[in-house]
C-alpha cells in the first residue's frame, strides 16, 4: 500500500510539473497574476456563493417536510438540481446569442430552448411529486421486523417507516433508532 | 450524503470523465503539434469525429460530476483543526489546486465551444499546461485517499452494518436518491447538447452552439471568409495553386478540374466539438504530389490565402498526405465549393481536426 501510494504521488508529481513549467515558460507574469486570478475567483464563487445557496435552497426544501411527506421534497429538490444545473450550462450561449460575425455559430434561441426544457422539467418533477404525494397517504406504518430475514426491499421499507416522523413527535424517543443524518441540510 | 462511500462513487464517475476528457484532449492536441516521430492513424475516418465529440461530452458531463463531489465533500472544507501537520496541509492544498483547475478548466472548455474568450490569456495553452496539472492532482488526491478509496470501494461487506447505504433518512435524500437526481442531470445535459456531434441525437440539441448542418451548403463553419480576410483574394481571377517541389508548377483552377476528380465522404470535425459528415470531391493530395515529383513518403506544408491566423499555414504528415481519401477538395455535396468552405480549394483527410482542414488554399510545399 505504501509503495503504491508513494509510486502515484511521483508520477502525479511529474504531470504537475509539466504543466506548471509550461505555464510559466509560455506566459509573462502579468499572464500568470491573471491565470492565477481565474483560479482563484472561479473556486471561491463556487465555494462561497454556488455551494452556500444549493444547502440554503436545500434546507428550505426539507423544512417542508412539516406539510408534505418526505418523498414530494426528494423529487422537487432532483427537478431543481436538473433545471439548476441545465440552466448554468445554458447560461454562456443565452449571454452569447447574437454576439458572433459568424452566422453558424450560435444557431439557436437558447432561451427559447431552455423555457421549453425547464417546462418539460417542471412538468416532470410536479408529476412525480403528485404521485409521491399520493402514494404515501395510502401507505400505513409497518410494526418494525423481529429479525433480519426480510427482503432488503422490505427492508428498507420499514427502514423508512420507521425514520418517518411522526406527527407531535417527542423529542427525544425512547430506544428509537439512532440518529441518522436527518440533521444535515441538503 | 456527505460520507466517504458517496464520494469514492461519485469520484469514480468523476475521474473517469477526467481521464477519457485529458487522452482525448491530448489526441487531438498532438494531431495539431505533432512531435517529429509522431505518425497517426488515417482509419477509421471518423477516428477525430469521435475523439473529439468524446472529449466535449465528458467535459459536460463532468460538469455536473465535479458539482455533485465537491458539495458531497464540502464540510470538509471546514474542518477543524483547519492544519494538523505540514502534510496535511500539503494534502489541503493540492485539493485546492485540483479543484481550483478543475472549475477553470471545465468553464473555460464550455466557453471555447461557443468562441467566447473573456480572459487575458490564450485558452488553447492554458487549457493544454492546466490539463497535465489536473491529471497529476488527480494522481496524487488518488494516492492520498486510497486507504478510504479501498475500503469504500464497495458497498459495506456481509455482517457489517448498512445504514449509510439503504437507510432513508427522514429528511433529504437517500443514497439512491441522490445517485438518480446527479444521473438525471448528467444525462439531461449530455442529451441536450451530444447532438452537435453525434447526429442521431442532432433534434435534441438544445444548447450545444452549433447546428451542424446550418450553414452554407448543408455545413457548419468554423471561420467565416471574412473573419479571414479572404473575401477577394479568394474570388480572384488570378488565383493559381502552387505547388513546390523538385519540379513546381502551377496550376489554374480550370487546369484542376481537369485532372482525375475522385470523391470522398469525409466528416468536418471541430476541435469545439461539433462534426458532420459531407460528401467532398477534388483531386487526390497523392496525385499532386507525384506532379510535381515528391519522392514517397513526404509530407507537406499547406499555405492559405488567410494573411495571418494560428491556422494560415499547416502541417501534413505523410500519412495523411498519400492516404487515397485525402482530397484538394473543390466541390461540396454536389456544388462548387462556396467561399465560406474555403474556395477554390481546400484540404479535406480523414480523421484530422477541422482546423487543419485549410480553406482558400495558395500553395501546397512539398517536406522532405
Amino acid at each position: 500500500m505504501k509503495l503504491i501510494r508513494g509510486t502515484l504521488i511521483c508520477l502525479g508529481l511529474i504531470p504537475i510539473g509539466i504543466g506548471l513549467y509550461g505555464l510559466w515558460n509560455y506566459y509573462t507574469a502579468d499572464q500568470l497574476v491573471a491565470i492565477g486570478k481565474w483560479l482563484v475567483i472561479g473556486l471561491a464563487l463556487h465555494d462561497g456563493v454556488l455551494v452556500p445557496l444549493v444547502l440554503v435552497g436545500g434546507a428550505l426544501i426539507w423544512q417542508a417536510h412539516r406539510v408534505l411527506p418526505p418523498a414530494v421534497g426528494r423529487i422537487v429538490a432532483g427537478g431543481l438540481v436538473v433545471a439548476g444545473v441545465t440552466s448554468l450550462l445554458a447560461a454562456p450561449a443565452i449571454i452569447r446569442e447574437g454576439e458572433s460575425d459568424n452566422p453558424t455559430l450560435l444557431t439557436q434561441h437558447y432561451g427559447y430552448n431552455l423555457a421549453w426544457a425547464l417546462l418539460i422539467v417542471a412538468v416532470v418533477t410536479i408529476g412525480g411529486a403528485v404521485i409521491a404525494w399520493l402514494s404515501s397517504r395510502k401507505r400505513r406504518p409497518v410494526p418494525p421486523p423481529v429479525s433480519g430475514e426480510l427482503s432488503p426491499r422490505s427492508q428498507r421499507h420499514v427502514a423508512d417507516v420507521n425514520q418517518r416522523p411522526l406527527r407531535r413527535e417527542p423529542a427525544v424517543r425512547p430506544g428509537g433508532l439512532p440518529p441518522t443524518e436527518a440533521g444535515e441540510p441538503g | 450524503m456527505h460520507n466517504p462511500r458517496v464520494a469514492v462513487s461519485i469520484g469514480r464517475l468523476l475521474a473517469t470523465c477526467l481521464i477519457v476528457c485529458f487522452l482525448t484532449g491530448l489526441y487531438s492536441h498532438y494531431l495539431q503539434e505533432p512531435a517529429s516521430w509522431m505518425s497517426f492513424p488515417t482509419r477509421p475516418v471518423w477516428l477525430y469525429r469521435l475523439n473529439q465529440g468524446a472529449h466535449v461530452a465528458t467535459g459536460i458531463a463532468a460538469i455536473p460530476l465535479l458539482m455533485a463531489k465537491l458539495w458531497v465533500v464540502y464540510p470538509r472544507l471546514f474542518e477543524w483543526p483547519p492544519l494538523r501537520s505540514a502534510m496535511h496541509g500539503l494534502e489541503r492544498a493540492s485539493i485546492a489546486v485540483f479543484v481550483a483547475a478543475s472549475l477553470l478548466q471545465l468553464f473555460m472548455g464550455l466557453l471555447n465551444t461557443l468562441q467566447w474568450y473573456p480572459w487575458p490569456f490564450t485558452f488553447r495553452e492554458t487549457h493544454f499546461f492546466l490539463a497535465w496539472v489536473i491529471i497529476g492532482s488527480l494522481l496524487i488526491h488518488i494516492a492520498v485517499k486510497l486507504p478510504l478509496i479501498r475500503e469504500h470501494w464497495r458497498r459495506a461487506r456481509d455482517g457489517t452494518p448498512v445504514v449509510i447505504d439503504t437507510a432513508v433518512p427522514a429528511r433529504g435524500w437517500s443514497r439512491r436518491g441522490f445517485f438518480t437526481a446527479v444521473g438525471l442531470t448528467v444525462a439531461t445535459v449530455t442529451v441536450t447538447t451530444v447532438g452537435q456531434s453525434f447526429s442521431p441525437l442532432q433534434k435534441l440539441n438544445l444548447f450545444a452552439p452549433r447546428t451542424p448542418s446550418k450553414g452554407p451548403q448543408g455545413l457548419a463553419v468554423n471561420r467565416t471568409a471574412t473573419q479571414a480576410g479572404v473575401l477577394s483574394s479568394a474570388r480572384s481571377p488570378d488565383w493559381r495553386l502552387q505547388i513546390k517541389g523538385p519540379r513546381p508548377v502551377t496550376l489554374t483552377l480550370s487546369e484542376l478540374h481537369q485532372m482525375p476528380q475522385f470523391q470522398a465522404r469525409l466528416p468536418i470535425s471541430c476541435v469545439e466539438g461539433w462534426s458532420q459528415n459531407a460528401d467532398w470531391s477534388g483531386v487526390r493530395v497523392r496525385d499532386l504530389l507525384d506532379r510535381v515529383g515528391a519522392p514517397a513518403g513526404s509530407g507537406l506544408r499547406v499555405i492559405s490565402l488567410e494573411p495571418s491566423g494560428p491556422f494560415a499555414q499547416t502541417e501534413m504528415g505523410p500519412e495523411f498526405a498519400a492516404d487515397e481519401l485525402t482530397l484538394l477538395a473543390l466541390r461540396l455535396n454536389g456544388e462548387v465549393l462556396d467561399i465560406e468552405h474555403g474556395y477554390p480549394a481546400r484540404i479535406i483527410a480523414p480523421a484530422r481536426p477541422g482546423v487543419l482542414q485549410t480553406k482558400w488554399v495558395r500553395t501546397l510545399e512539398v517536406l522532405a
